[in-house]
């Protein structure tokens, strides 16, 4: 397993989709901040504002009912109108106000003189020699040239939440980001890591090495789950390259050996054709040859025909008991002739969904494996038991069975136990054996509990 | 005999021309099936072959046209198709047989001459069959020969009413299957050679004249002598 290219992670989905889920957290999140800081901030200045403006009106009011006396008099502190560097300190421990009160020709005539502000000019400066507190101040034109100005030191929270909030948006977009990045990279070469595995794998079956298989796991996780439906594919994949081998070496044997012996009749007819006999021996010999040709084809037809499955619109219900019990009878003088026994133990009155003709050739396939495979003196067992959800018919003797080495190969088209083919058939009975329980959604397996072969068809009875 | 022959492959149709001519049978072959519809319609022919696979046309739809103007002459339909369902829709079009090439001459001759034969309504539903001394009570499920119950299991009482209700003619292995056994495949072991031989010696054996016979590669036959 060879590990992801930084190219192909930086490339990877994963890394995109975690960059940019990052970054839409990191905006979200700022403009939230943001919102939320503004809006405090506009609370603070607000009261900051409304409270110089309670000062004004009053300074107003003051000076139109009684001059600027008046103001003089509410401006005073400690006794003095004119504030001395000192009375600042108690301004700023107090929470008050700060306020100058200049005269038409700008002298200062109450208040602190280092407070400088003026009407329609938005920016204030307080002037003092170890406060530099910033400040907000208003002024208005009382009449007569008289200038009120009122100020306050700007609360200390303002500046705090202004600092946080610079300060968040650099964590933010210092530490988030960069962490995203690490995320991202980690988060899609371990994904990669995977995928690159798999799909490594997939390109090693594509290239023909069918037997590799994806690693699973074992946590159960999509990339198991992932793996484990590839791998069912890989092996119908095996499968079907196993049997079309099959199929060809099964064609290419089968066919060749009785067009061979025709061809041979053929060139004897042509030597004999003065002894009429002999003619027709060698013509009744052909035709044996020929008709086991055509056997295999017929064969292969029936197969593709019911392995495409259009003979499921010939289901219906009809009475199974009756269609195995009669093959029993059927088959039983065979057996005897044989020098073979068929035993049967068929339970009555069971009915399934299918098609008799096509369950008629299963079974009959089944007899005929048995009658030619078992040995001599065997005793084969026909029967039909019922279970609540399914009707198990079974064939099977008594004899040493097939080693488990063959047993999942036996219904594989052209399999033969019998490397020779010496015996006669063309292995493709039991092949269609297969493909009609397939079709009945019946399973067939051959019981590799059992003592000797033995081949149980579970037919559902839905 | 006059045979109207429709088959659109000439190897194939000097054939059957050849062997229903040894048996001194009237052969009339059309390569097309317009011709043939006007000859059936004409009178004057016994039987009918049709090909299933012919030039633009199925023969399936020939039969159909052919049943729907009233003609009841037997018709055998031949197909290359195995399906099990090509089968019964050739039955249902209105065929009175169905041969899957490639077939047998000896199969071919057996099948029309049981359709020549016909009615076969009567004989399948007669009580009793009677050939010489073998007698088969339909009704009562009981066969006996020279007066001698004959001990038959069920299998064996269907394959000689079978056999019986084609008396003098040859009857074939796969004919068997499909009547008897109902089967629509062909199995692979000696089921009908099997069942016959036990049938024949229940019938034939220790009597003085065989009335069941083996015909070489085409089939059986039960007669009296």
């Amino acid at each position: 397993m060879s590990s992801p290219r930084l190219r192909e992670i930086l490339a990877s989905r994963v890394f995109k989709l975690v960059l940019a889920a990052a970054a839409g957290f990191v905006a979200l999140a700022l403009a939230a901040l943001w919102g939320l800081g503004a809006i405090a901030i506009a609370q603070i200045d607000a009261a900051q504002s409304g409270r110089i403006q309670e000062r004004l009106e009053f300074g107003t009011f003051l000076f139109e009912a009684e001059g600027p006396e008046a103001i003089i008099e509410a401006v005073m502190r400690s006794g003095r109108p004119i504030w001395d560097e000192d009375a600042i300190y108690a301004v700023l421990e107090n929470d008050a106000e700060l306020a100058v009160l200049r005269g038409p020709d700008d002298t200062v005539l109450a208040g602190y003189p280092g407070l400088y502000a003026w009407p329609d000019e938005p920016d204030a400066v307080l002037d003092h020699p170890e406060i530099f507190h910033p400040v907000t101040a208003e002024a208005i034109t009382l009449g007569e040239g008289y200038v009120l100005a009122v100020g306050r030191f700007v609360p200390d929270d303002r500046a705090e939440l202004q600092t946080f909030l610079r300060f968040v948006t650099g964590a933010l977009l210092v530490i988030v980001l960069p962490l995203a990045l690490i995320t991202g990279f980690l988060l899609s070469r371990s994904v990669l890591k995977r995928v690159l595995a798999i799909s490594q794998t997939a390109d090693r079956v594509a290239a023909g090495a069918l037997a590799e298989r994806a690693a699973v796991t074992g946590a159960g996780d999509e990339f198991d789950k992932m793996a484990g439906a590839l791998n069912r594919m890989f092996d119908q994949l095996e499968a079907t390259g196993r049997n079309i081998e099959a199929v060809s070496i099964g064609v290419a044997h089968d066919l060749k050996t009785p067009l061979a012996n025709l061809r041979g009749r053929l060139e004897l007819i042509d030597r004999d054709r003065k002894r009429p006999e002999d003619v027709a021996r060698h013509a009744a010999a052909g035709e044996a040859h020929l008709g086991q040709v055509l056997g295999i084809f017929d064969a292969l037809l029936r197969l593709g025909e019911v392995e495409a499955g259009q003979r499921r619109q010939a289901f219906r219900r009809f009475d199974l008991s009756a269609l195995v019990a009669g093959m029993g009878e059927s088959y039983a003088p065979l057996f005897e002739d044989a020098d073979k026994s068929l035993g049967q133990a068929v339970a009555p009155g069971l009915d399934v969904q299918g098609d008799p003709d096509l369950i008629q050739q299963l079974i009959a396939n089944l007899l005929d494996n048995a009658l030619e495979h078992a040995r001599d003196g065997a005793r084969v067992q026909l029967s039909l038991t019922p279970l609540p959800e399914a009707a198990v018919l079974s064939v099977g003797d008594d004899g040493p069975g097939i080693s488990p080495v063959l047993r999942d190969r036996v219904f594989e088209r052209f399999f033969r136990a019998d490397a020779s083919r010496s015996r006669p058939g063309n292995g493709l009975g039991l092949s269609l054996v297969k493909a009609i329980a397939d079709l009945h959604g019946a399973t067939l397996e051959l019981d590799p509990e059992a003592q000797g072969a033995v081949f149980t068809l579970r037919l559902p009875r839905g | 005999m006059q045979v109207l022959l429709l088959e659109d492959n000439a190897e194939t149709a000097a054939f059957i021309t050849s062997g229903l001519s040894e048996i001194g049978w009237q052969v009339e072959r059309f390569a097309t099936p317009e011709p043939a519809i006007l000859r059936l319609g004409g009178g004057g022919i016994d039987l009918a072959v049709f090909d299933r696979m012919l030039p633009g046309m199925d023969g399936l739809d020939v039969l159909r046209l052919v049943r729907g103007a009233g003609v009841t002459v037997p018709v055998l339909m031949l197909t290359a198709r195995a399906g099990l369902d090509d089968r019964v829709a050739g039955l249902d079009a209105g065929a009175d047989d169905y041969l899957v090439k490639p077939f047998a001459m000896a199969e071919l001759i057996a099948r029309l001459k049981t359709l020549a034969r016909r009615p076969p309504q009567m004989s399948l539903e007669a009580t009793e069959r009677v050939i010489g001394d073998l007698r088969l009570d339909r009704v009562g499920h009981r066969a006996e020969r020279g007066g001698q119950p004959l001990d038959l299991s069920p299998l064996e009482f269907k394959l000689l009413d079978c056999l019986m209700a084609h008396e003098g003619e040859v009857v074939t292995r796969t004919m068997l299957l499909e009547k008897v056994w109902g089967y629509a495949f062909d199995p692979k072991t000696s089921l009908v050679q099997t069942h016959l031989s036990r049938l024949r010696a229940k019938v034939d054996r220790g009597r003085e004249t065989e009335l069941i016979r083996t015909i070489r590669g085409a089939g059986y036959v039960i007669a009296a002598p």
